[in-house]
């Protein structure tokens, strides 16, 4: 008996220290091997050296070492979590009583079910993190070559919206006479805005907040307003929309970086759909001031980022 | 939805495209070695990163990697490989607009020559497809009637009265197909293949879906109701397989599932196992019939 109970004891300890797994793995030749096929073995060695060597292995290189270093620099917190939860509520009320379609939605996306989008949501707020912390202590230079690249301006506007800008009616046509007249006769432009402006911005008495020359604003109203000095106001524009005259209130640097200074800005946001350099990812990676102990991944890894970079500067040049 | 597609970009590249959280067993050979060191004090082994390559990508390349080997004992007809090589090299030149275009993309992918994109990329690649090929020929019978294959003709009409009224007179010899097509619809159609998977943009679905039902050739005998509302009256022009075969290969060599039928059955015939768990899992995640 007691015999007995000490061989299981001993089986039931090796069972702990394996993991609990059937499957523990394959070593042939001191080489751990992951699979066969007609007798003949694929080792991880081969696998391994196969991926970094391939094509794209650089790339996979490079997001392997970086989700790495964003996992250890930023691991999830309760705010991430509790995010997360929001979220995934609210994905599953806006499909309460549709759950295969939002299967197939998850399918398409490359998910199994929920709990993966969750997985994966938390990972976008910890790479959030990695890169909102990185424009945070650098947003001076970050700064910098924003404003040297996009020529920014505080811009306001007042829309005369019209159905057929093309063909205004009379109603239309004298709104936007009336809106010019009292411009010219030194009623303030934030007022006439308010009073007159068919666009959201009416509120804020026609402000549009910081612009430049990557805010996605019809070409004509972003030709004209890169166009014009501080304190211009232009004549009527014409867009799809209607009719809009545009006023610069500032192109003054100091003026522009506390606009984006605040923390809920364009700029102090990366992941916002106008933050203006899509290969910052890349300068944050190289900020970590990576030290390699293998050559091969060395070279595939710094080549991989030069050539982004590379592709960064040609980009400004377009 | 610019924010829901950098989620899916994001994560699905920082994350890896698996939900396998099992431990790996495997080790690298010196999978001890600092492999990645940073200021702050992250350190990576080499194992970690294998842990990483793995969890992402290899169950996809496990699977590339036995179905080549499958592929290197069934197809050895060096004269064949060789050609389809030219025969796809040629077809992306085409593409491509010209042989330095060709060049520029190579290495844009990271090959250093045109060679080494056909030794490593397109030989590779053109084994598994004549694999896949041999397999739909040694099954070609059970394959095409599986999907229904049949050369039809078809023209629509609004009321279903009246396409039972056009099948009855062509039927009767009152009236050639030809003539039924030019009074409704204004003119002949041409002939079309149809298989249960055929693009919509060829066949309505109603017709595609209902393919195997044309074994005979003639008037289908009922009108089809399409997916516009619409009848048609279709014309059975040609079920025989075996004269059309090269066309029904060529076919059946861009359905997915033939695809994995195929490749089910040969990494079954050569005994394709896995020793990692989670690798394992990975795997019947793309194709649970790859792994017995």
């Amino acid at each position: 008996m007691k015999r007995n109970k000490i061989a299981a004891l001993a089986i039931a300890s090796m069972l702990v220290l394996s993991g609990c797994s059937s499957t523990t793995g394959k070593t042939v030749d001191g080489q751990s091997a992951l699979a066969s096929i007609n007798g003949e073995y694929i080792f991880a060695d081969d696998i391994y050296d196969s991926i970094i060597s391939s094509a794209s292995g650089a790339q996979t290189l490079y997001q392997v070492i970086l989700q790495e270093i964003v996992k250890k620099e930023y691991p999830a917190t309760d705010d991430m979590k509790t995010e997360a939860d929001v979220m995934i509520n609210q994905v599953k009320q806006n499909y309460s009583g549709r759950e295969d379609t939002l299967k197939t939605q998850l399918k398409n996306m490359g998910y199994s079910n929920l709990d993966e989008y969750k997985d994966a949501y938390m990972t976008y707020l910890q790479y959030s993190e990695f890169m909102n912390q990185y424009i945070e202590t650098h947003f001076d230079e970050i700064f910098e070559d924003y404003y040297n690249l996009t020529s920014p301006r505080l811009v306001s506007h007042i829309l005369v919206k019209m159905a057929d800008p093309e063909n205004p009616t009379e109603e239309e046509a004298a709104k936007l006479k009336e809106v010019q007249d009292l411009l010219a006769l030194g009623k303030s432009f934030e007022e006439t805005a308010k009073e007159y402006s068919d666009d959201g911005s009416a509120s804020n008495g026609g402000s549009l907040g910081v612009c430049d020359n990557k805010t996605n604003f019809v070409e004509a109203f972003k030709t004209k307003m890169m166009e014009m000095n501080e304190g211009e106001v232009s004549e009527p524009v014409k867009s799809e929309y209607g009719y809009h005259i545009i006023k610069i209130d500032s192109t003054d640097k100091d003026t522009i970086k506390e606009q984006l200074s605040a923390s809920d800005s364009v700029l102090k946001n990366w992941s916002s759909d106008t933050f203006y350099d899509q290969y910052l990812e890349y300068i944050v990676f190289n900020s970590y001031n990576i030290q390699y102990g293998d050559e091969t991944i060395e070279k595939a890894v710094t080549d991989y980022v030069k050539s982004a970079l590379e592709q960064r500067e040609t980009s400004r040049q377009g | 939805m610019k924010k829901t597609m950098i989620i899916a970009a994001v994560a699905l590249l920082l994350s890896g495209c698996t939900s396998n959280k099992t431990t790996i067993t495997s080790k690298v050979t010196g999978g001890d070695n600092l492999a990645v060191k940073t200021e702050n004090g992250i350190e990576l082994t080499k194992q970690t990163i294998y842990e990483s390559l793995l969890s992402t990508y290899g169950a996809s390349k496990v699977v590339n990697d036995a179905l080549l080997k499958a592929a290197n004992i069934e197809v050895t007809d060096t004269e064949a490989i060789s050609n389809k090589v030219n025969e796809t090299i040629k077809s992306y030149t085409d593409m491509l607009g010209g042989e330095d275009k060709l060049l520029d993309y190579v290495k844009s992918n990271g090959y250093d020559s045109l060679d080494s994109y056909k030794t490593e990329m397109i030989e590779p690649s053109v084994k598994q497809t004549l694999m896949i090929q041999k397999y739909i020929e040694e099954n070609f019978d059970t394959l095409a009637e599986k999907y229904g294959y049949a050369y039809i003709r078809y023209f629509s009409v609004d009321n279903e009265s009246d396409a039972i009224s056009y099948i009855g007179k062509i039927d009767n010899g009152e009236m050639t197909f030809e003539d039924a097509a030019n009074e409704a619809a204004g003119s002949v159609p041409d002939k079309k293949l149809t298989y249960t998977k055929a693009s919509t943009s060829s066949v309505d679905s109603s017709i595609a879906k209902m393919s195997a039902s044309f074994t005979t050739a003639g008037m289908y005998s009922v009108p089809v109701a399409l997916s516009d509302g619409k009848y048609a009256v279709i014309n059975v022009m040609d079920t025989d397989r075996q004269a059309n075969k090269d066309t029904i290969v060529t076919s059946l060599l861009a359905i997915t599932e033939v695809t994995s039928e195929a490749e089910a059955h040969y990494l079954k015939t050569y005994q394709f196992e896995v020793f990692e768990k989670g690798l394992a899992e990975d795997i019947k995640g793309i194709n649970e019939n790859y792994l017995k």
